[in-house]
C-alpha cells in the first residue's frame, strides 16, 4: 500500500500572533514553525500505525512550501515517513494552488490513501482535502475520528452533527483526519538521525491558477483588561459569564 | 442569484443551516439578486417553510441516493443544480458536511470559496469576505476572484433572521451518480469529554494547599458542566494527575471558559491557556501576573470564593 | 505618559532572579529604606524561568559555594514568611566520572565538599542505577553522590524573592522600562525610565542578557554575552522516578534531573550560539531559539550521553526549553561594582548558575546598595577582569559562546 500524508508548515501553537506591511503578511519574525498539528498527530501518525501493521507500505510525505520548511518535514520524516517531496514555491498562494500541487503528486504516485489534517490552525480553511479529492476524481471522508482497512476496502468513523457516521469505502480514498484516529507520537533520537538520510525531493511548482487573495489581516479588539468582581458579590461574576461573555 | 445549500440530516434542517439561510438572503438583499435554497434528498419538512429565512424558491433534488452522504456526490449534484440555476454566489454551513464539500465544490467549479467566513461580503470594490484565522486570533479579509463565489458561513456568525413569507418549491432533476462511501452506521457520541475538547475548565493551582481540597474545585466544576486541569506545580508534587496539567511543559488547551483558582499565572502555564476564549482568576495576591492576561478577575481567598461561586452558578442554574 | 520625578533609596533595573533577591535581602536588612525594582515585562520570565534550576552547591569554583550555600538558607526563611513550602527537591546529586580527568576532578570535588562541610561519599556503579535506572554507570570510575544538593522550580524561587520582598515593603513594578542609567559625571545617580526618572544613591543593573546594552550607556563595556542555554525533557517512564537525583556527567558533558516523570536534560553543544545583546527583542517568551529544537545539537552529543543513557536514542523528547544566560569567557560570574564609576552595581552575567547563586548575590548587592561592604569575595568576579572590551564585538561574542561549549560541570 501506498500512502500520501500532506503536511503544513504552521506557527507554533503559542506563537504571538501580529501582522507586518500594513497588515498584509503574518510577521514571522523569531517564530517557532512546527507542524500543523492535525496533519502530524492524526494524519501522520494514523499512516505510521498502519505502516507499522504492514511493513510493505509505503508512506510518503508532502509539503508545499519553501526551504524553510525543511525543519518540519525531517521532523515528520523522523517520525516515520519513509520520503518526502517538497513542492519549492514562497509566494503566498491560495487553497486552491496548493491542492493543485498535491493533487499533481497524487496523480503521478499512484497512492491508495492520502491523508490530510482536518484543517491548518492558521489558515483554518478545511479545504485542501476536498479539492485535492475533486481534482484528482476520488471519494473524499472528512474530519474522520478512526480509520481501519481490510484489503482495498476503508472503514472510517467521520463526526457528524451530534455524532458519528461509520462508512465503507473502496480505495484509493482522501481522508481528512482529526481527534481519535491516532495519538500523538514524540519524536525519538533514533528517527531523528535516520531522517537526516531519508529522501527529501524537491520539485518545483506545475502552473496553477489563484481564486482568492487575501487583502489584510485584523486582529480582534485587544482584550479590555481585567474586570474585578467583588468576592462578596459572586452573582455579578455569573451574570457577566452568561449575559457579557456568553460561555455558560 | 445567491443558491443558499439546505443541509439536512434524517430530513430535518439543523440551526447551521437557518444561519446559512439567512445570511445567504442578506448577501442577495446586498446584491440586488433573489435568493433561493437548495435541498437534497428526502425531507420531513415543509420546504415552503424555508421562505421565512428570506429565500424565494427551494430547489429539490429528491435522489434517494442523496439521503446518505457521499461528497463526490453531493459536489457533483450542486455543480449541477448551480449550473442549471445560474447562481452566482453559493452559501454552505462551515458544519461538518460544510467542510467536507465546500473544497471539493470550489475545485469543481473552478470557483473561488472562503472557508469559515464571518462578515457579509462587502461589495464596494470587489467581493471582499472576513474570515477566522489563527483559530479565532485574527482574522483575514480574503478577496474571491472569480465570476461564481462560494462562502462556507462559520456557525454561530450569524443571526438567524426569521422574515414574512413563503417560498415556491421547484423540483430539480439531475442526474445523480451513485454513491462511492456507503453508510455502514450512525452513533450518537456521549461520555466524558476529554480536557482538550472541553469548552469549559476549572484549574487550580498551589494555591488549594493541598490535594484534600480539591473537593471545592470539583464542585465548581461539577456545577459548571467543566473538565479539571492543573498547574504544573500541583501535578509535580503529585496532588493531581499529570494528565490534568496544563502549561507549556503540559498540555494546551482552547476552552471557551478557562476558571484559574489559586495559579499565580507563570509564563509557562500561560503558554498553555492563552488560547481560552474567557479567562476568569481567582486569586488572593492581587500582583498576581495572571490578572493581566484575565477578562474576569477575583481578588480572594480560594477557600472562601470557591464555594460562594459554586453556589451562584447552581442558582443561576436552578438548582 | 506624564514625566514623573521620584526619590528612592535603591532602584534596580531588571526583575529576574537577581533583581528580586536583591529587592528580598535590601529590605530584609535596611528596614524604612526605599528600593524600586524596574521589570518591563513580567517578572521572572525570561531567563529566571527557563532555567533548570540545579541549586548546586558543591563547585570546582570554590568561590561560588558561598553564595548557593545562602540560597539554602534563605528558601526555609522565605517559606517560613509566606507559610508556604516551595517544594524544592532536595534529591541530592550523583556525580559521574568515566575518565581520568573527570575522576581527577571529582577527587578535588569532594575536598571541597569536605571543605565546605558538605556530605558526600562515593557509591558503586550498582547503588547509582538503582538510585537512577536510566544510568548506566559501566563505565563510570568513581561515582559521588551529595545527598545535600536540590533543585527547585525557578519561577517559585523569584518569586518567593519577589512576595517576601513586597511584603517588606519594596515596590517592584511591571510593564516599566528603564532607559538609561543617570549619571552625573561617573556617579550614577538615578535610572531614565518609560514613565519618567527615578533618583537614586545606587543604581544596581540586573536586567540580564540586555544588561550590556545598558552598561553601555553609562559607558561600560560589561563583559559578558548572551549565550543560548537548552534543555530537553523526555517522555515519562518508570526509568525516571520522580526523587531520583540530579546525575552530572561531565564526559558526556551532561546534566540530568527528573521532571515531572521524565528526565529533564541539558548537554553542552559543541558550538554554542550567541547573540549580541542588541539583537535580543525586549520579550523572548516567543522568540525561536532553534528552528528545529536543538535536534541538530543534540543528534551530535547523543551518542556520548548513550554510553550512559541507553534509552538516549529511542525515548521521545517532549519538550524544548532555551533561554539566554549570560556567559563570560571563564565561566565566572560578571559582577560588582562598576569600575570607574560611583554608586553603579552590576549584577550580570550569571554563567548559567543564577539560580543557585541567587541567594548570595542578593544579600552581596542589597549590602553594597547600603553603602556596607560586600560580605563576599568577588575577586574572581571583578569587571575589569579581561580589560577593555567590546561586549557587541563578534570576537567577544564567539569567546564567551565557546565558553559554555567547552564548559564540563553543571
Amino acid at each position: 500500500m501506498k500512502i500520501l500524508v500532506c503536511i503544513s508548515k504552521t506557527p507554533d501553537t503559542t506563537a504571538k500572533i501580529a501582522f507586518k506591511n500594513g497588515n498584509s503578511q503574518f510577521d514571522d519574525n523569531g517564530v517557532q514553525w512546527i507542524i500543523n498539528p492535525y496533519d502530524e498527530w492524526y494524519a501522520l501518525v494514523r499512516a505510521i500505525e498502519l505502516k507499522e501493521k504492514d511493513a510493505s507500505t509505503v508512506l510518503h510525505l508532502v509539503n508545499v512550501g519553501g526551504a524553510d520548511a525543511d525543519p518540519i518535514i525531517r521532523k515528520a520524516l523522523a517520525l516515520g515517513g519513509d520520503e518526502a517531496i517538497r513542492i519549492n514555491t514562497t509566494d503566498l498562494h491560495d487553497s486552491f494552488y496548493v491542492a493543485s500541487q498535491i493533487a499533481e503528486v497524487a496523480r503521478n504516485g499512484g497512492y491508495d490513501l492520502i491523508f490530510t489534517g482536518k484543517e491548518t490552525i492558521d489558515y483554518n480553511g478545511s479545504s485542501i482535502g476536498g479539492m485535492v479529492a475533486e481534482l484528482v476524481g476520488l471519494p473524499y471522508i472528512s474530519l474522520a475520528t478512526h480509520f481501519e482497512i481490510s484489503g482495498a476496502t476503508a472503514t472510517v468513523t467521520r463526526e457528524i452533527e451530534g455524532g458519528e457516521e461509520v462508512d465503507e469505502v473502496s480505495l484509493p480514498v482522501v481522508v481528512s483526519c482529526q481527534k481519535g484516529m491516532a495519538e500523538a507520537r514524540i519524536p525519538n533520537m533514533r528517527g531523528i538521525m535516520s531522517a537526516r538520510t531519508k529522501p527529501l525531493k524537491v520539485v518545483e511548482p506545475i502552473e496553477a491558477p489563484v481564486f482568492t487573495t487575501i487583502q489584510n489581516f485584523e486582529l480582534p479588539p485587544p482584550k479590555a483588561g481585567v474586570k474585578l468582581i467583588n468576592p462578596d458579590n459572586l452573582s455579578e461574576l455569573v451574570r457577566l459569564l452568561h449575559e457579557e461573555a456568553k460561555v455558560i | 442569484m445567491v443558491l443558499i445549500f439546505a443541509d439536512q440530516t434524517d430530513g430535518q434542517f439543523k440551526k447551521t443551516t437557518f444561519e446559512a439561510l439567512s445570511y445567504g438572503a442578506k448577501v442577495a438583499e446586498q446584491l440586488g439578486v433573489h435568493a433561493e435554497a437548495l435541498v437534497l434528498g428526502t425531507v420531513n419538512e415543509n420546504l415552503n417553510s424555508l421562505g421565512k429565512y428570506g429565500v424565494t424558491k427551494v430547489h429539490h433534488v429528491r435522489n434517494e441516493v442523496l439521503n446518505s452522504f457521499d461528497a463526490q456526490v453531493y459536489t457533483q449534484v450542486i455543480s449541477e443544480a448551480v449550473k442549471a440555476t445560474g447562481a452566482k454566489v453559493v452559501v454552505v454551513a462551515h458544519n461538518n458536511t460544510g467542510r467536507a464539500i465546500a473544497g471539493r465544490l470550489s475545485a469543481r467549479l473552478k470557483a473561488a470559496m472562503v472557508p469559515a467566513a464571518v462578515s457579509l461580503p462587502d461589495t464596494t470594490g470587489g467581493f471582499i469576505v472576513k474570515k477566522v484565522v489563527f483559530s479565532g486570533k485574527a482574522f483575514a479579509n480574503v478577496s474571491l476572484n472569480t465570476d461564481i463565489k462560494i462562502i462556507s458561513l462559520n456557525m454561530n456568525a450569524f443571526k438567524i433572521a426569521a422574515v414574512e413569507g413563503t417560498a415556491e418549491v421547484s423540483v430539480l432533476d439531475i442526474p445523480v451518480e451513485a454513491a462511492k462511501v456507503k453508510v455502514v452506521a450512525t452513533n450518537k457520541v456521549t461520555g466524558e469529554i476529554p480536557l482538550t475538547e472541553a469548552t469549559r475548565v476549572v484549574s487550580a493551582g498551589r494555591g488549594l494547599k493541598g490535594p484534600e481540597n480539591w473537593g471545592l474545585v470539583e464542585n465548581l466544576a461539577k456545577a459548571l458542566n467543566a473538565a479539571l486541569a492543573c498547574s504544573r506545580p500541583v501535578a509535580d508534587s503529585g496532588w493531581r494527575p499529570h494528565h490534568e496539567h496544563v502549561g507549556q511543559t503540559g498540555i494546551a488547551i482552547a476552552p471557551n471558559l478557562y476558571v484559574a483558582a489559586g495559579i499565580s499565572g507563570a509564563i509557562q502555564h500561560l503558554a498553555g491557556v492563552n488560547r481560552s476564549k474567557v479567562i476568569v482568576v481567582i486569586n488572593k495576591d492581587p500582583e498576581a501576573p495572571f490578572f493581566k492576561a484575565a477578562d474576569y478577575g477575583v481578588v480572594g481567598d480560594v477557600f472562601e470564593v470557591l464555594p460562594k461561586l459554586t453556589d451562584e452558578v447552581q442558582k443561576f442554574k436552578g438548582v | 505618559m506624564p514625566h514623573i520625578e521620584e526619590r528612592s533609596d535603591v532602584v534596580v533595573v531588571g526583575g529576574g532572579i537577581f533583581g528580586n533577591a536583591i529587592a528580598y535581602y535590601y529590605t530584609r536588612d535596611n528596614p524604612g529604606k526605599k528600593i524600586v525594582v524596574l521589570e518591563r515585562n513580567e517578572l521572572c520570565n525570561a531567563a529566571t524561568s527557563r532555567a533548570a534550576a540545579l541549586i548546586t552547591k558543591v563547585r570546582a569554583k570554590k568561590h561560588f559555594v558561598a553564595l548557593s550555600l545562602e540560597t539554602y538558607k534563605v528558601i526555609p526563611e522565605m517559606e517560613r514568611q509566606l507559610g508556604e513550602s516551595m517544594d524544592v527537591k532536595y534529591v541530592g546529586v550523583m556525580h559521574v566520572a568515566a575518565s581520568e580527568p573527570s575522576v581527577t576532578a571529582l577527587e578535588e570535588l569532594m575536598k571541597v565538599a569536605e571543605e565546605f562541610d558538605q556530605p558526600a561519599y562515593y557509591i558503586s556503579n550498582d547503588e547509582a542505577h538503582k538510585k537512577s535506572p536510566w544510568l548506566k554507570a559501566d563505565d563510570a570510575e568513581k561515582i559521588a553522590f551529595m545527598p545535600g544538593e536540590a533543585y527547585c522550580d525557578p519561577y517559585l524561587l523569584g518569586t518567593f524573592f519577589s512576595r517576601c520582598a513586597r511584603l517588606q515593603g519594596a515596590d517592584i513594578r511591571q510593564g516599566i522600562e528603564a532607559t538609561e542609567v543617570v549619571m552625573d559625571g561617573d556617579t550614577a545617580v538615578g535610572v531614565e525610565t518609560t514613565q519618567g526618572v527615578i533618583y537614586a544613591d545606587a543604581v544596581v543593573i540586573a536586567a540580564g542578557a540586555w544588561s550590556p546594552v545598558l552598561a553601555a550607556r553609562a559607558g561600560i563595556g560589561l563583559p559578558m554575552a548572551p549565550v543560548r542555554s537548552q534543555y530537553w525533557i523526555t517522555e515519562r517512564n518508570a526509568i525516571f522516578p520522580v526523587n531520583s537525583p540530579i546525575v552530572l556527567i561531565p564526559d558526556a558533558q551532561t546534566y540530568a534531573r527528573p521532571e515531572g516523570g521524565g528526565l529533564l536534560f541539558g548537554i553542552r553543544e559543541s558550538k554554542s550560539f550567541s547573540v549580541s545583546p542588541k539583537q535580543i527583542p525586549n520579550d523572548i517568551s516567543h522568540f525561536c531559539f532553534s528552528p528545529d529544537k536543538g535536534m541538530t545539537d543534540l543528534s551530535e552529543m547523543i551518542d556520548q550521553l548513550a554510553r550512559f543513557f541507553p534509552k538516549a536514542h529511542d525515548i521521545g523528547l517532549k519538550h524544548y526549553i532555551a533561554g539566554f544566560s549570560g556567559y563570560t569567557p571563564d565561566n565566572n560570574l560578571s559582577m560588582g561594582r562598576a569600575p570607574g564609576k560611583n554608586n553603579l552595581l552590576l549584577a550580570t552575567g550569571c554563567a548559567g548558575a543564577g539560580i543557585s547563586v541567587s541567594g548570595g548575590v542578593g544579600l552581596a548587592f542589597a549590602e553594597m546598595a547600603a553603602g556596607r561592604d560586600n560580605p563576599f569575595n568577588f575577586s574572581y568576579f571583578n569587571i575589569n577582569r579581561f580589560g577593555s572590551i567590546d561586549p557587541f564585538s563578534k570576537e567577544w561574542l564567539q569567546k564567551c559562546a565557546s565558553a559554555r561549549s567547552n564548559k564540563k560541570s553543571g
